[in-house]
C-alpha cells in the first residue's frame, strides 16, 4: 500500500466497501505498481482479494509483497487471498493443453480455436466463489485482473472481451457487491487494444492511466499517473488529476509535475 | 573525547548477496557494540564502504540509525564504489585503490595498538579477486539465508532480486541487464535486417551454454541447427585468474609491506569468485566438435516441423516445437517440481521463429484475419517457463512483420526485449558519427521480476561493434572529430533512439529534450 497514492485519490474505507470498477490502463510505462498497491490495500483494509494474474507468476507477487510490507502467503493461508493462474490455465487451452496448469480452462474454447466469453466467465466465476466459500465471515471481496489485454492477444475479439467485463460487472455489482480492478493497455497503435480500453474507460468509476514520459526515460520521474473519475449521471463536469509518479524498491512516490525531488 | 575514539574501517563486501539498509544497519550496530565493549570505551567511530548498490538516500538512513545508539561518534561514508574489478575506467579504480590505501593506513595504526580483538571482526582475510588489494576485511555480520541457495553450475543469484541468472555468453550484455538472464524468462531478440547479429548472439549463448554445461535445445527453419552448433566460437580458456595466483605468491611478501600483520592469515575465496560467470570468446576460431558434444543438445530442424500434423485453430508448427519443449522438460527434469540429483538448467535458442518458413505472416492468415499464433506460442512458452529451470532466448525477423501492433503484442509476450539495428545497407553505414560501430542496440524492455522496479543499465544509448575476435555491447560514443568535410546539411547523428523501457517510455520519441 503507497501512502502517496492512497491520499492522491482520496481513498477512505467507504470507497473500499462500495461496489465499483476500478480500470487501470497501461500506454508506455509498467502499471503493475498499482496492482500491487490495490492488492496490498484491499488486504489491509479486511477485503478478501482474488487476483487473477495473465502476465505473471504468484512468486512474483509474493516477492513484491514481501517488499512493500504484504504478506500474501500469511493472507491466503487465511484464506483472504486466492489467486488463479491464468497465465498457465489460458495458454494451456489456447495451445491445444500442452502445458501443465492445475486447472483447465478447455472447455472455454471451441473446435476452431475461439474463447467463449461466456464459459470463460463461469470458469472465473467458479474460481471466485471456490475461494470466498473458505472464508470463514462474509465479507467484502475483490476481483483484480492484472492485464485482460492478453485474451485480446490470443485472439478474442474486443467485443467477446468487453461482454467478458460486463458479465464479471454485473456479477461483481449486484451479487457480490464488491470491486471489480481491471488492468489493460492502452495503445493508440492497437486499434482492438485502444476500443477495449476505450471501454472499460467509460465504464469505470474511477480510471487510472499510467503513461510514459514524452521526453523519454528519465532515472528520477518514471511516468505520469492520471486518474479520471467519469460523473456519470451527474452533472458536474468529470475530474481529472494528473502527478508523476517516481518507483523505488519499497514505495512509490506521487508528485506534481515538475516538483521531482531531483529538479528541486 | 578525543581519547577512545578508534576509527575502524570495515568494508561491508557482498559477496553477490543482497544486502538491504537493515541488515547494513545491523550489522554497523553490531560490530559498534562489540568494539566497544571490547575497548571499553564508550564512543567509537566506523568507516562504513557500501557496495554501489546502495543509494545515496539508504546509505543515510543507515547512518542515522546507528547515530541514534549512540556509540558512533562519526562516521564516513565511502559509498558508491564498486568492486574495481567492474570498474570500467581507470579513474575508479584509482580512486578505490587510492581509499583502500588510506583504510590500510588506518588499520596499521590500529593494529599496531591492539592486535587481539581487531582478528575478532577478520573474518577471514579476505583477498581481492583482482588481487591489486591486499586485504579486505569483512564483518562477521552473516546474511541470513533465505531458504536454500540453490547452486547450479553457470547460474548465480541476482544482486538486485532473488532470481537465478544465467550469462548470456556476452559479458557486456550481461552487464546491461543487471548480471544476466533470469532463469524462467524469455529473452526476444529482434533481428537485423540480415540476421546475422542475431545469428552471432545466439551463437554466444550456446557456446555458453556448452562451456556451463547447461542441456541445450536449438530450433532453426532457416538452417539446419547443426550448422548453427559447428560455427561456435572457441572459448578463450587459459584463465587469467590462475596466472594472477601464481604472481601473488611471488610478489606476497611486497604487498604485505604495510599489513604485514596478515601475512600469516589464509587467503579466502568467497562464493560468487569461485563461481566463474561467463566466458570470453574467440571468434575467428570455431568451438571444438568433441566440447559441444560434452552437452545433451537437443535439435529441432525443418524436417521435424514438416512432419507436424496439421491444425486449424493454431500453427502447427509452432505447436509441434511448443510440445518438444515441454517433452524436453518433462524428460530432463528441469521443471521446478521435479527432483532430480543434480540440477540443470535448459537453455532454449530459437532462430530466427516466425519468419516465413515458420508459416508466419506478421500476424495475418491467408485472408487477413488476425492469426494471434505466434502470440499463442509465446504465451505458452512462458507459462511453461515460468514453472521450470529454463531460459529461452528467441530472434524473431519482426522488420518483415507489417502491423506495428503485432509487433507490440509480440513484445509484451516476452520478459527482456532488444532490438538489434544494424547500418549494414543504409545510408547510415556512411555516418562519420558511427564509423567504430556496427549498429545500434535498442533495449526496448527488461524484466522487472519480484521487483517493483527492474534494473535499469546506466545508459540506453547503445550500440554494438563485431571486431574480428568479438562481439561487443557498449554506450554509444561519438568519434571525437567527425570529419570536416561532413555536409551541415546532413541529420543529427546522434539519433532519435524510441527509448522504450518498462520503467518509462518517450511516447514519440520527438524531442531532443533528454532528462
Amino acid at each position: 500500500m503507497f501512502t502517496d497514492i492512497n491520499n492522491a485519490l482520496n481513498i477512505n474505507t467507504d470507497f473500499l466497501r462500495n461496489p465499483c470498477l476500478i480500470g487501470i490502463g497501461e500506454n508506455g510505462a509498467d502499471c503493475s505498481f498499482l496492482i500491487h498497491h490495490f492488492i496490498s490495500l484491499y488486504l489491509k483494509n479486511g477485503v478478501t482479494v482474488v487476483l487473477i494474474s495473465f502476465k505473471q507468476a504468484l512468486n512474483h507477487f509474493n516477492g513484491v509483497g514481501a517488499k512493500i510490507g504484504c504478506n500474501l502467503l500469511k493472507f491466503k493461508e487465511q484464506n483472504r487471498f486466492g489467486y488463479v493462474d491464468g497465465l498457465r490455465n489460458l495458454s494451456q487451452c489456447v495451445n491445444n493443453g500442452i502445458g501443465n496448469a492445475a486447472y483447465s480452462w478447455t472447455n472455454c474454447v471451441n473446435d476452431v480455436g475461439h474463447i467463449d466469453s461466456m464459459a470463460l466467465m463461469k470458469e472465473i466465476i467458479f474460481h471466485m466463489s471456490s475461494i470466498t466459500e473458505k472464508m470463514q465471515e462474509p465479507g467484502a471481496m475483490t476481483l483484480i485482473i492484472d492485464n485482460i489485454t492478453p485474451l485480446l492477444d490470443v485472439g478474442m475479439t474486443p467485443t467477446e472481451v468487453t461482454k467478458l467485463i460486463q458479465y464479471l460487472k454485473a456479477h461483481i455489482e449486484n451479487d457480490i457487491r464488491g470491486n471489480f480492478v481491471v488492468g489493460c493497455y492502452s495503445d493508440k497503435i492497437d486499434e482492438e487494444g485502444s476500443t477495449l480500453s476505450k471501454y472499460i474507460h467509460h465504464s469505470a468509476d474511477l480510471f487510472l492511466e499510467v503513461k510514459g514520459l514524452e521526453t523519454g526515460y528519465c532515472k528520477d520521474v518514471h511516468g505520469q499517473l492520471l486518474a479520471h473519475w467519469p460523473q456519470g449521471y451527474l452533472r458536474e463536469k468529470a475530474v481529472t488529476k494528473s502527478w508523476q509518479y517516481k518507483l523505488t524498491d519499497k514505495t512509490c512516490a506521487l508528485f506534481a509535475a515538475g516538483m521531482s525531488s531531483a529538479v528541486l | 573525547m578525543e581519547v577512545g575514539i578508534i576509527p575502524i574501517p570495515i568494508l561491508i563486501r557482498h559477496l553477490g548477496l543482497v544486502l538491504s539498509t537493515t541488515e547494513v544497519e545491523t550489522a554497523a550496530e553490531t560490530t559498534a557494540a562489540a568494539v566497544a565493549t571490547a575497548t571499553g570505551e564508550n564512543k567509537v567511530c566506523i568507516d562504513i564502504l557500501l557496495p554501489d548498490h546502495f543509494c545515496r538516500v539508504q546509505a543515510q538512513r543507515a547512518i542515522t540509525v546507528i547515530d541514534a545508539s549512540s556509540r558512533v561518534v562519526c562516521q564516513h561514508t565511502m559509498s558508491m564504489l564498486t568492486h574495481p574489478c567492474q570498474a570500467t575506467s581507470l579513474d575508479y579504480r584509482a580512486t578505490y585503490q587510492s581509499i583502500l590505501n588510506e583504510v590500510k593506513f588506518n588499520y596499521t595504526e590500529f593494529v599496531k595498538g591492539k592486535p587481539a580483538y581487531f582478528k575478532r571482526f577478520l573474518n577471514q582475510g579476505v583477498t581481492c579477486p583482482c588481487r591489486n588489494i591486499g586485504i579486505e576485511m569483512t564483518t562477521s555480520f552473516q546474511k541470513k539465508a533465505r531458504g536454500k541457495v540453490l547452486q547450479i553450475p553457470g547460474a548465480k543469484p541476482s544482486l538486485y532480486n532473488n532470481q537465478l541468472l544465467v550469462s548470456t555468453g556476452i559479458p557486456s550484455l550481461d552487464q546491461l541487464l543487471g548480471g544476466g538472464l533470469a532463469v524462467g524468462t524469455v529473452m526476444l531478440v529482434e533481428e537485423d535486417t540480415f540476421g546475422s547479429y542475431a545469428r552471432l548472439l545466439l551463437k554466444y549463448f550456446c557456446a555458453e551454454s556448452v562451456m556451463t554445461g547447461h542441456s541445450l535445445m536449438v530450433s532453426s527453419a532457416d538452417n539446419d541447427p547443426d550448422q548453427l552448433l559447428k560455427e561456435l566460437p572457441r572459448p578463450i580458456l587459459d584463465d587469467p585468474g590462475v596466472k594472477e595466483e601464481a604472481n601473488i605468491t611471488v610478489g606476497e611478501d611486497d604487498s604485505m609491506k604495510i599489513a604485514w600483520r596478515y601475512r600469516h592469515l589464509p587467503k579466502f575465496q568467497s562464493s560468487s569468485t569461485a563461481v566463474k560467470f561467463g566466458h570470453y570468446y574467440d571468434l575467428s576460431k570455431t568451438m571444438e566438435d568433441d566440447l559441444v558434444s560434452t552437452i545433451n543438445v537437443k535439435m529441432i530442424g525443418s524436417e521435424d516441423i514438416m512432419q507436424s500434423p496439421a491444425c486449424n485453430n493454431h500453427n502447427p508448427k509452432y505447436l509441434h516445437l511448443l510440445k518438444s519443449i515441454q517433452e524436453c522438460i518433462e524428460v530432463g527434469g528441469f521443471g521446478t517440481s521435479a527432483t532430480p540429483e543434480k540440477r540443470n538448467i535448459l537453455r532454449i535458442a530459437m532462430h530466427s521463429l516466425g519468419s516465413p518458413l515458420w508459416g508466419e505472416n506478421g500476424g495475418l492468415q491467408p485472408d487477413d484475419h488476425y492469426d494471434p499464433s505466434l502470440i499463442k506460442f509465446l504465451l505458452g512458452l512462458r507459462a511453461i517457463l515460468r514453472s521450470s529451470f529454463g531460459v529461452c532466448v528467441v530472434t524473431i525477423p519482426t522488420h518483415l512483420f507489417c502491423d506495428k501492433a503485432f509487433i507490440n503484442r509480440v513484445e509484451r509476450m516476452c520478459d527482456t526485449v532488444v532490438h538489434l539495428d544494424s547500418f549494414v545497407g543504409s545510408e547510415r553505414e556512411k555516418n562519420p558519427a558511427y564509423k567504430e560501430y556496427h549498429g545500434l542496440f535498442n533495449i526496448k524492455k527488461l524484466p522487472s521480476l519480484n521487483t517493483l522496479v527492474c534494473h535499469m543499465p546506466e545508459s540506453l544509448d547503445l550500440a554494438f561493434k563485431l571486431r574480428r575476435k568479438k562481439f561487443v555491447i557498449e554506450k554509444l560514443h561519438l568519434p571525437p572529430d567527425l570529419s570536416e568535410t561532413a555536409s551541415r546539411s546532413q541529420e543529427d547523428p546522434v539519433p532519435k533512439l524510441a527509448a522504450g523501457s518498462s520503467c518509462g517510455t518517450g511516447g514519440s520519441g520527438k524531442s531532443k529534450l533528454d532528462f
